[in-house]
Formats: structure tokens, sequence, C-alpha cells
């Protein structure tokens, strides 16, 4: 994802692959009632890892992400980077 | 706020209906309702003492472990789930400390929810007081390999002296400059790791005054992609890879000091090939406390 690797210091956008790899392994880690084992969530890798090998793929899922986090959908979250440059 | 409606206690098993928790946040009244992850039902934020979960009902046919599973499998619905909860985080902190919970953290009910809130109710008020008035950045660090491959031959003194024997060489004695020539590569991969390996670690170090806590996840965990993979960037010939990822707690009030030593690297150090490049801010997924048996 070629366009996201921009010379500025604060990203403006936010890669997707970050925001998987956040939402994916980290976070508070808690047994819930519905449990996935390790080895699911490895699985997903393989299919991810398809998927994004392919720019134009990854290109479309970057406009996806930008539409559900569009400020409609989520207040104060267009903003982020934006504020922090002044 | 909207507390949550169903009794706590009621069978959501007879609906189809579970709970999806997103974040633990202090209990507060400000906070904004998104839609959920599933079917336009809103968020709702289940209090339990001084804190609340936000949560929505999601369906059981969509998320109980099998299906789940499958659906897993599914890259589009998975990336599409996975914007939509941090959306929904991003949400909460835009208003409030935050604690991220890891993807499908499901519950079958508000009661469990509560239970769970109950169960960890001093880790997780630690935790958030922790994250109080901070932020979590993330710094990736690419390298320019072409460009450490010169640094290296212009600066090694054993790589200087092959250099001029090269060029000699190939004027009297193009068989010899052949075999020099793939020493010379080996060697100048050899110092291309090395710089970048001292580069890697000096970037580190330079950023450790300006935040509160530093980690260093491999560059991206679990992903397994080295030089073909989507974290390379491609700059008119040349590629980058991505050689170091950082998560940096950050207090509110010392993000500019720190973005500003992100930007002090790029201008003295970027152009010896390791460019800095940060994100954020982040809810602190990378600084949040792991309960249970699924930690890894």
């Amino acid at each position: 994802m070629p366009a996201e690797i921009e010379p500025a210091v604060a990203e403006r956008r936010i890669t997707l692959l970050e925001t998987l790899d956040r939402v994916l392994n980290k976070g508070v880690v808690i047994t819930g009632d519905v449990t996935l084992s390790v080895a699911d969530v490895d699985l997903i890798f393989v299919g991810l890892r398809l998927l994004l090998s392919s720019v134009e793929t990854a290109r479309d899922l970057r406009l996806s992400r930008e539409a559900c986090l569009s400020p409609h959908a989520c207040p104060g979250t267009a903003d982020r980077g934006d504020g922090r440059q002044a | 706020m909207t507390d949550v409606s169903r009794p706590p206690g009621s069978s959501p098993s007879q609906d189809g209906v579970a709970w999806y928790v997103y974040a633990v946040l202090p209990w507060c009244a400000e906070v904004p309702v998104t839609a959920g992850i599933e079917g336009g039902h809103p968020t709702v934020f289940i209090p339990e003492g001084p804190i609340m979960a936000a949560a929505s009902p999601v369906s059981l046919a969509a998320f109980d472990s099998e299906p789940l599973r499958r659906n897993m499998e599914d890259p589009r619905w998975l990336t599409e789930k996975v914007c939509q909860h941090e959306a929904i985080v991003e949400a909460v902190m835009a208003r409030s400390p935050v604690l991220p919970m890891k993807f499908c953290t499901i519950f079958r009910s508000p009661g469990a929810v509560r239970r769970m809130l109950r169960e960890h109710a001093i880790q997780l008020q630690e935790a958030l007081e922790f994250v109080r008035d901070k932020e979590e950045w993330g710094v990736k660090g690419f390298a320019h390999r072409g460009c450490l491959r010169e640094a290296a031959i212009r600066l090694d003194p054993q790589l200087c002296e092959m250099a001029e024997e090269l060029a000699r060489a190939a004027r009297d004695t193009p068989g010899r400059a052949f075999f020099l020539k793939r020493r010379m590569n080996d060697l100048t991969e050899q110092r291309r790791i090395g710089r970048e390996a001292d580069l890697v670690e000096r970037a580190a170090e330079a950023l450790q005054g300006s935040v509160v806590q530093l980690v260093r996840n491999p560059p991206l965990r679990g992903w397994g992609i080295g030089r073909a993979g989507p974290v390379s960037a491609t700059s008119g010939h040349s590629t980058e890879d991505l050689v170091l990822n950082l998560a940096c707690l950050v207090v509110t009030q010392g993000v500019q000091t720190f973005l500003a030593e992100v930007r002090r690297w790029n201008e003295a150090v970027g152009d010896q090939g390791l460019r800095l490049v940060a994100s954020g801010p982040w809810p602190p997924y990378n600084f949040v406390p792991r309960f249970g048996n699924h930690a890894r």
C-alpha cells in the first residue's frame, strides 16, 4: 500500500495493517463465553495475507476502512493526527 | 448514554443473542452512542460499580464459536468487523480513558459482562488510571536498503579498498573481477545488515526519553511477511522495508515533543537509510492487562 507511506511525521491515514494487528493481536485479553483458540486466530492470518498481497484489493479495503471511520459513523476519528500538528 | 435495557440474567441463548464487548471505561455519562458491530444495534454501556463496558448485542448465528471460526476465514468479513470494532473504541476514546478489548470478546448475557467487570474490577480500574491522559502512538521504521548499502560502501574502509581493487581488476583481469565483485557484494550485505540493526537500536533509544512506555513488536507480529510483503513500500526505483514496529505510550501533553523527536530523527538520520513514520493516537491496545488463559 505505497500511498500510505508518506514522509510526513504523523501519518494522516491509518494503515489497515496496523489496525488489524492491534485489534486481532492486542487489547485486553479476557476469557469470554465465546472463545476462539489460538489456532483459529493464526488461521486468519493466512487468509488475510493472501488478501492483502493484492495491492488492488488492499486499496479497496482501505477505502472501506475510511468509509467505516467516517465522521458520521465515528465522531472525532476524522481528526486523527491532523489536530496534533498545530 | 444508553444503559443496557435487557434485564441481567435473561436467557439470551433462547433468542440467539450474545454481547460483544468493545472496551472498558470509567463510569461516565458523556460517551457517544454509535452503531454496534452487527445489525445496526446501538452500542450500550453496561455499568458495574465505577466502571462500565461498551457492548452491543450480536447474533449467535454469526458470533458463536463455530460460525465465528468460519466467518474469520473470510478476510472481507473479518476486515469489516475489525474496522467497526476499532471505530467504536475510537468513538469512546474521544471522550474517555479506555481499555480496548481484543477482537471478539463475547459474553452470553449482560449479567456475564457484569460478572467479568466485578471479577477484574481492581486490575481494570488500575489499568484505566494508568492510561488516563496518555495516548498510544505507533512508530514504524522503514529501511532503505539501497541507501544502507551505498553508505556501507562509502564509509567502510574494507569496502572502499575492495571497490578500488575491483575497478583495477575490471580493467586488467575480468575473471578476477567477477569473483571480487561477488565477495564485495557479500560483504556489503553483511555491513548493510549491521548498519540497519545499529540504526534500529539508535532509533528506539532516541524515542525512550519522550515516552512513558515503549513496546517493540516484531514487524508485523504474526504476519510473517518479509521483503515481498505488503509492508514494503516502493518509492521511485527503490524499496523500503518495515524493520521497526514500536508502540509508544505517550503523555497527551507530551505528544508534540514526541513527534518532534521523530521529526528530528528523520532530519538528522533519515537519509542514512532508516526513516520513521508515526501514527496515532490509537486506543492503548499495547498497554492493557491480559487476563485468562487466552493471553498470547
